[in-house]
């Protein structure tokens, strides 16, 4: 205890550390205002696209108008209907467009569905319209949920509401940049320790190698758990208190890599904890890394090559959340399935344990060199 | 001279030096297998792909077979005339899918540039009595991304140029900052249009186009550019050259020179490594390879910019001296800075990070006077950053003599850092 006690020590004393927590909350708060002030913009974007898509039923109904005018009422069937259904379809997308501008965000939502089935009988009638209809028979599926729970649609990438805000600071802190700089920060005085020499005093001391190592572990977990406790609560607290009231905002949902829901108060849950999980995983890494090589600058090289490589993989198509590596990119990882994997949890102490054990090992050849 | 070879010397034979070249050399070594790896699935996707069409219409044949047969008993002469149309049709497109998946096994890429060239021609320049549009996913294709796939496959054709590996179940497109698509689409575009290069330099022109020249400048600067600040931070080694007859202004210069000619020496390696993974697994490449270079925009409307806007397309070997240029350039500018900011701060990973931190916040910021906007050699290379920006200033002229300005600021701020840092030690 007095080992981590210690160690917990010299890492709170760090003043790059505290530097760090302060710019987390910094930068929180910073992407929490610029949310905020675009939110108009959110709007407007959002009417843009749909007088897009006006604008393309309009310039199909003008040349069906005028066809039919040129051969007359009744001649052709289908055109008869194509003309009905875009009218019915540019009526709807208008009413949207209303309703969307005067923040009447259930309507809206329903009207919205209405557009997407309108426009899937449009196209079934070898007409154009600007999506494709598995994309909105995705958006039907969404608006549908929202409906249920009655929660407005918000945009994933500026929302002031809290449950998605925090889904959003996850995904732009809790990734391979987040954890790499938390890494360097807590981890450089661990691996200083050789470059220095000092690791000889520890060594000196009536400790055993297995306490020592895992005496070090414990304290890079607890201050990556310190930065992790800044990140999820600020997020919380800046949004609940700014952000925008509405009822059961954990029921929002977002859509996994298999195309079904997560609920947002599933998604802050096991972002925490295998966020966590992942947190043992890589300070063992780390310590791991340190006592094999001994050498600051090369520790810091390779981690930058694992991070970069996995970064690589994981955009490839190579996450899965069995595997605990994959949980560098956290957001990426969660969505991939609705359950989380408790397996890919057992997996991660257990790579956790073998690092640990080759640390040990490690240790316990001192004759190294400087 | 004697204190550069000795300082040179000094970084050469240092272990954490190579050591750190080495896992550089592995680390590239290993994208390349995935990247590889990444090729061959998508082989492996046309290949089956053409498969599930070649057996398709095998089946299609056999049913109108049966078919005709039928007709021929029942003395059906619609039907028949019907079927022997349909059979007809199936056997021809099953013998074109066979020749497909043949000169895709073979890579006989004038079969497949020519019949891609067909389909391509009929929407890249459809005839003005009938309009064509193309559309993936319902989304239409802009009529600028089907002119510069069409040209680049006759390139390529006229070339003998071999292409890189692409998703060809639809067509060879080549994606341009003209598209337009949104949602699932878009994913979807991005995986059917993306490319693979397993020749060497073809894997390298795909590393410059994923910001590599900054990443391993940065890189080179954590390995080489300690010069300085190892020696007052780390080691206090400085006063070593205090005591010796140097004056200050020649000791800084040198170890400011060393440093950077060491990062240029490492920028080149780093060049060379992807090339030479690359030839080794699947030969050179083509130094003729197209690539596209934007002519810039014709009004700021993008309905009409889509099919007024012109390209042409400039080869490899062009792009990549002009990439060396301007990688040489922007690793003086960021050793430069790195050099400062190590002048105040002993430890190279928070160095590397506070650097990485303000190129990054300054690319954020687009102006043909910030050096920060020619980070991205590909984007200037090929005029995309003036098309994004709506500003045909960015050139490349233009990034290099900015880009040196600022280096020179920093180089003076560096002296004059270096002179009161030296002068607060009392020694020099």
């Amino acid at each position: 205890m007095h080992m981590i006690k210690f160690e917990w020590k010299k890492l709170c004393r760090l003043r790059v550390f505290i530097f760090f927590l302060l710019m987390t909350i910094l930068l929180i708060a910073c992407l929490f205002i610029r949310n905020d002030m675009q939110q108009d913009m959110v709007k407007a974007e959002r009417v843009e696209f749909f007088r897009h898509h006006s604008s393309e039923v309009t310039s199909q109904l003008v040349t069906d108008q005028k066809r039919q005018s040129e051969i007359g009422e009744g001649a052709d069937s289908t055109l008869e209907e194509s003309i009905e259904v875009g009218k019915t379809l540019y009526a709807k997308l208008q009413d949207l467009i209303t309703h969307i501008t005067e923040d009447g965000h259930m309507k809206a939502l329903q009207l919205e569905n209405d557009v997407y089935e309108l426009a899937m009988h449009y196209q079934s009638l070898d007409k154009r319209y600007p999506m494709s209809q598995p994309e909105m028979e995705d958006e039907i599926k969404l608006n549908n949920k929202l409906l249920k729970n009655e929660l407005p649609k918000e945009n994933l990438a500026i929302s002031i509401q809290p449950a998605v805000f925090m889904k959003q600071t996850v995904q732009l802190l809790v990734n391979t940049f987040g954890f790499f700089i938390l890494l360097v920060i807590i981890g450089t005085p661990i691996a200083r320790e050789f470059d220095d020499k000092t690791i000889k005093l520890t060594y000196v001391l009536p400790i055993s190698s297995t306490r020592m190592v895992v005496s070090k572990w414990i304290s890079l977990v607890l201050a990556g758990m310190a930065w992790l406790f800044v990140v999820f609560l600020s997020a919380y607290t800046i949004s609940r208190l700014f952000g925008s009231e509405v009822k059961s905002l954990f029921n929002y949902p977002f859509f996994t890599k298999d195309m079904t829901f997560i609920s947002a108060g599933d998604y802050v849950q096991q972002s925490i904890i295998f966020s966590v999980i992942y947190l043992f995983v890589l300070m063992s890494v780390f310590i791991c890394l340190s006592f094999l090589v001994k050498n600051t600058l090369i520790v810091h090289i390779v981690l930058f090559i694992l991070f970069s490589i996995n970064l690589l993989i994981i955009k490839n198509g190579g996450a899965h959340p069995l595997l605990p590596w994959s949980y560098q990119d956290l957001d990426f990882t969660v969505l991939q399935h609705e359950a989380a994997s408790w397996l890919g949890a057992i997996f991660s102490f257990l790579v956790t344990i073998i690092m640990l054990l080759l640390a040990i090992k490690a240790s316990q050849r001192r004759d190294y060199q400087s | 001279m004697r204190i550069f070879s000795f300082e040179s010397k000094r970084l050469i034979k240092k272990k954490t030096t190579r050591v750190m070249l080495m896992l550089s050399i592995l680390a590239v070594s290993t994208i390349y297998l995935l990247h590889f790896n990444l090729a061959e699935q998508v082989q492996k996707k046309v290949t089956n792909h053409n498969d599930f069409l070649i057996d398709l219409y095998k089946q299609d044949q056999v049913d109108w077979e049966i078919k005709k047969k039928e007709a021929q008993r029942a003395k059906d002469e619609e039907v028949l005339e019907e079927a022997t149309f349909m059979e007809e049709h199936a056997r021809s497109t099953h013998e074109h899918y066979l020749m497909m998946k043949e000169a895709y096994q073979n890579e006989d890429w004038k079969k497949i540039f020519q019949h891609e060239l067909k389909q391509l021609k009929l929407f890249a320049y459809p005839p003005p009595e009938e309009p064509a549009d193309a559309n993936f996913e319902n989304q239409e294709i802009t009529n600028f991304t089907l002119r510069a796939s069409y040209e680049e496959v006759k390139y390529m054709l006229e070339n003998d140029i071999k292409p890189f590996m692409q998703n060809i179940t639809t067509n060879m497109y080549l994606p341009t900052i003209y598209d337009s698509f949104s949602g699932r689409t878009l994913a979807l575009w991005q995986e059917e249009t993306k490319r693979y290069g397993r020749e060497g330099i073809y894997y390298l022109y795909q590393l410059i186009q994923s910001l590599y020249i900054p990443i391993i400048i940065l890189i080179g600067s954590f390995i080489f550019g300690n010069t300085f600040s190892s020696d007052t931070k780390k080691n206090n080694h400085i006063r070593f050259y205090q005591v010796l007859p140097l004056h200050r202004t020649k000791l800084f210069f040198t170890k400011y020179v060393t440093g950077y000619l060491g990062i240029l020496l490492f920028v080149l390696i780093m060049l060379g490594v992807p090339i030479a993974v690359g030839t080794i697994m699947h030969g050179f490449g083509d130094l003729k390879y197209p690539i596209l270079v934007y002519d810039g925009y014709t009004t700021e409307y993008m309905n009409r910019n889509i099919v007024e806007d012109t390209f042409h397309f400039i080869p490899l070997q062009k792009y990549l001296t002009q990439t060396l240029v301007l990688a040489i350039v922007m690793s003086l500018l960021i050793y430069t800075m790195y050099f400062l900011v190590s002048q105040f701060i002993k430890e190279p990973i928070f160095n590397m990070i506070i650097v990485g931190i303000l190129t990054f916040v300054g690319t954020l910021i687009s102006h043909p006077y910030n050096p920060f906007s020619y980070i991205d050699t590909d984007k200037v290379i090929t005029h995309e950053i003036q098309l994004q920006t709506l500003n045909t200033d960015f050139t490349m002229t233009m990034g290099i003599i900015v880009t040196l300005g600022l280096s020179l600021v920093f180089m003076a701020l560096n002296y004059i850092s270096f002179k009161y840092n030296s002068r607060n030690d009392g020694g020099g």
